[in-house]
């Protein structure tokens, strides 16, 4: 069974069939597309001489692109590789811009390159694939139908005994069914380098077509980034116009009552008003303390220097605050090291036991470094704390890198680094 | 006094009206944004301006920009700037431009009504208020160039609650001390600080602040 596998189970799948007739068409490709390569390049050569040769060379080598895309699809359907294609050619300019972009585009010329290699290399590829298969299969299957053709005359009139003729079946068999054996590997050998022509000449490679997709990729990832942002803004500026204010009126009417009420004598209602203007005052520092964790304002309308200033300067331990930050930097990158230095603060006044932390935020122009160091009692761990965590992720997400030294009994150092342009 | 307010939103502009009123002061005009600040100081010199930081169009400091505009026009006028956050810069911005009559408070402050008013009184008169936090945040800031390293804890204190506009009487009572201990620490740190002692309360805040900005 295992050997009946062996011999028949490539047939029963559709590559061997799909890389035949792949090879078999290049002999096809090769013949159109050389005579289409050969006759557009003598006639735009010949006509160069007048304006006329330009444009025609031009789409000569829009031809040459055009072949790449055919033999892309090509390659996709029968060959099952899928190929990345060039970067469209930009159309802007007059269209004799547009020509000499064309005249000077690498692909386009490789395509060309391409419909004249074919015409060789598919006599080669149709040559082996025919003879393969018939030579195997008339082979193997001579056992079957040897006996009944007629006598055998080779050459000089040599004749074989009925003895000998069972031995060639036999012998002609056994190679048969071995090129049987043999034939998808060949076949696939071929194919593979029927492919390979296809992707050296008409594909901008896996490497480039990679840079292409992490280009791709940072775009969309800039995009969902700057889209959560402003989205992250306009809830920012949603409570402020709206919840903020009307606590602050309510407080202030509340205020405004419990200053009435001091004039008369009426001990639970001044207890009550009391009461409800100190809540109401309270809610407007829950409020603030929960827009300032969303998207603090401060960051949006001055920057990364005042922010911090103002974290600073809320942190219960004192805080010695160093920045050099002469210019404005992106929203996310800004962001991303406001909240490294909140949570970081955060953690240092809640864990920490530090009598002193130092902040220091420099732009290199390539980079900003965010540096938290404070006099604690150290063992902070990126693994173990859901808040490192969490910063890790956002500095990731602006592929900056999250470091930090925090040995037992301190002090801990933890350094963010964000790439920012420049 | 007569006030002119710069406020976006209607209901805390209608609320300090009727907060100013209720407090016997008069609201001569009060406007939804900056645009026509200039214009209405003009026309009905008011003894206090109230405006608030962020107003239309850019909602981010417009208010400001337009209080610093008002007082290199007319210089002196008593501004008063509520603010929705702490920024110590906008207090140093305005304060450059003399501190006679300069307030910067957080938004919520309006919630205690008697301070409040007091405040802007203060201001109205040429005296300074500024927010706890402010001052909060400018000490932060000054550690870096360390001249406040060599005041004593109580001294800051004191230092903190000069820059926010109090006298020396209030300072006495906040800190629970007498008037003379509060002049001995206001001398000392004058002296640590390398300042010239002055007169007027709104010199001494100035000169402090410029040295901390």
């Amino acid at each position: 069974m295992t050997l009946l596998r062996r011999i028949f189970g490539p047939y029963g799948r559709p590559q061997v069939w799909k890389e035949s007739a792949h090879l078999l068409l290049d002999l096809a490709m090769g013949i159109a597309l050389f005579t289409v390569v050969i006759t557009m390049l003598s006639l735009s050569a010949g006509l160069l001489i007048t304006l006329v040769g330009l444009p025609l060379l031009a789409l000569t080598v829009a031809i040459g692109r055009w072949v790449g895309s055919v033999e892309r699809a090509r390659a996709r359907a029968l060959l099952d590789t899928p190929l990345p294609g060039w970067p469209t050619l930009s159309a802007d300019g007059t269209w004799w811009q547009r020509a000499i972009r064309w005249l000077g585009d690498a692909p386009g010329w490789k395509g060309l390159l391409y419909g004249l290699l074919m015409l060789p290399w598919g006599i080669v590829t149709f040559a082996v694939t025919v003879v393969l298969w018939t030579v195997a299969w008339s082979l193997a299957l001579y056992p079957t139908f040897g006996w009944a053709l007629p006598g055998q005359e080779f050459g000089d009139g040599v004749h074989f005994t009925a003895l000998e003729q069972v031995g060639l079946a036999i012998g002609g068999g056994i190679v048969g069914w071995l090129l049987v054996v043999a034939l998808p590997y060949v076949i696939h050998g071929f194919a593979n380098a029927s492919g390979a022509l296809i992707r050296a000449l008409l594909s901008p490679g896996n490497e480039a077509a990679l840079t292409q997709r992490v280009t791709e990729l940072r775009e969309s990832r800039d995009a969902t980034t700057d889209a959560a942002a402003s989205e992250l803004r306009r809830i920012e500026r949603d409570l402020h116009d709206g919840a903020q204010q009307r606590l602050v009126s309510v407080a202030m009417n509340l205020g405004m009552a419990k200053d009435r009420l001091s004039e008369i004598e009426d001990d639970h209602a001044r207890e009550l008003v009391g009461r409800a203007h100190d809540e109401a005052k309270q809610a407007i520092v829950e409020l603030r303390d929960l827009v300032r964790g969303i998207h603090p304002a401060v960051l949006t309308d001055r920057g990364l220097d005042a922010a911090v200033s103002a974290l600073a300067a809320r942190c219960p331990v004192p805080v010695t605050l160093h920045t050099e930050l002469p210019r404005r930097l992106p929203a996310p990158v800004e962001a991303a090291a406001y909240f490294v230095v909140a949570e970081a603060l955060t953690n240092v006044a809640k864990h920490s036991g530090a009598h002193a932390v130092t902040v220091r935020m420099v732009d290199r122009s390539d980079t900003l470094v965010v540096e938290v160091v404070d006099d604690g009692r150290g063992g902070a761990d990126l693994s173990t704390g859901s808040g490192l965590q969490g910063l890790q992720d956002r500095v990731r997400s602006v592929e900056g890198r999250l470091r930090i030294a925090s040995p037992a009994g301190g002090p801990t150092t933890l350094i963010a680094e964000v790439p920012c342009g420049s | 006094m007569r006030i002119v307010i710069a406020e976006d939103s209607v209901l805390l502009r209608e609320g300090l009206t009727r907060l100013l009123h209720e407090y016997g002061h008069e609201v001569v005009d009060a406007l939804g944004d900056s645009e026509g600040l200039q214009e209405s100081v003009e026309r009905t010199t008011p003894d206090l301006v109230i405006l608030d930081v962020r107003m239309p169009p850019t909602h981010t400091d417009e208010g400001l920009r337009a209080a610093i505009a008002l007082r290199r026009n007319r210089p002196g006028t008593p501004v008063l700037v509520l603010s929705q956050y702490v920024e110590e810069r906008y207090a140093v911005e305005l304060l450059e431009l003399g501190t006679v009559g300069v307030g910067y408070l957080l938004k919520e402050r309006v919630a205690d009504v008697r301070e409040f008013i007091e405040a802007a009184s203060r201001v109205a008169d040429g005296g300074t208020a500024l927010d706890p936090e402010v001052v909060t945040q400018i000490l932060v800031r000054s550690r870096r160039s360390g001249p406040l390293d060599s005041l004593t804890a109580r001294e800051r204190e004191v230092l903190s609650l000069m820059a926010q506009g109090l006298s020396n009487a209030a300072i006495a009572e906040a800190l629970v001390v007498s008037a003379g201990a509060v002049e001995k620490h206001i001398s000392s740190i004058f002296s640590k600080l390398d300042l010239p002692p002055s007169e007027h309360e709104h010199r001494r805040v100035l000169a402090v602040l410029r040295y901390l900005g």
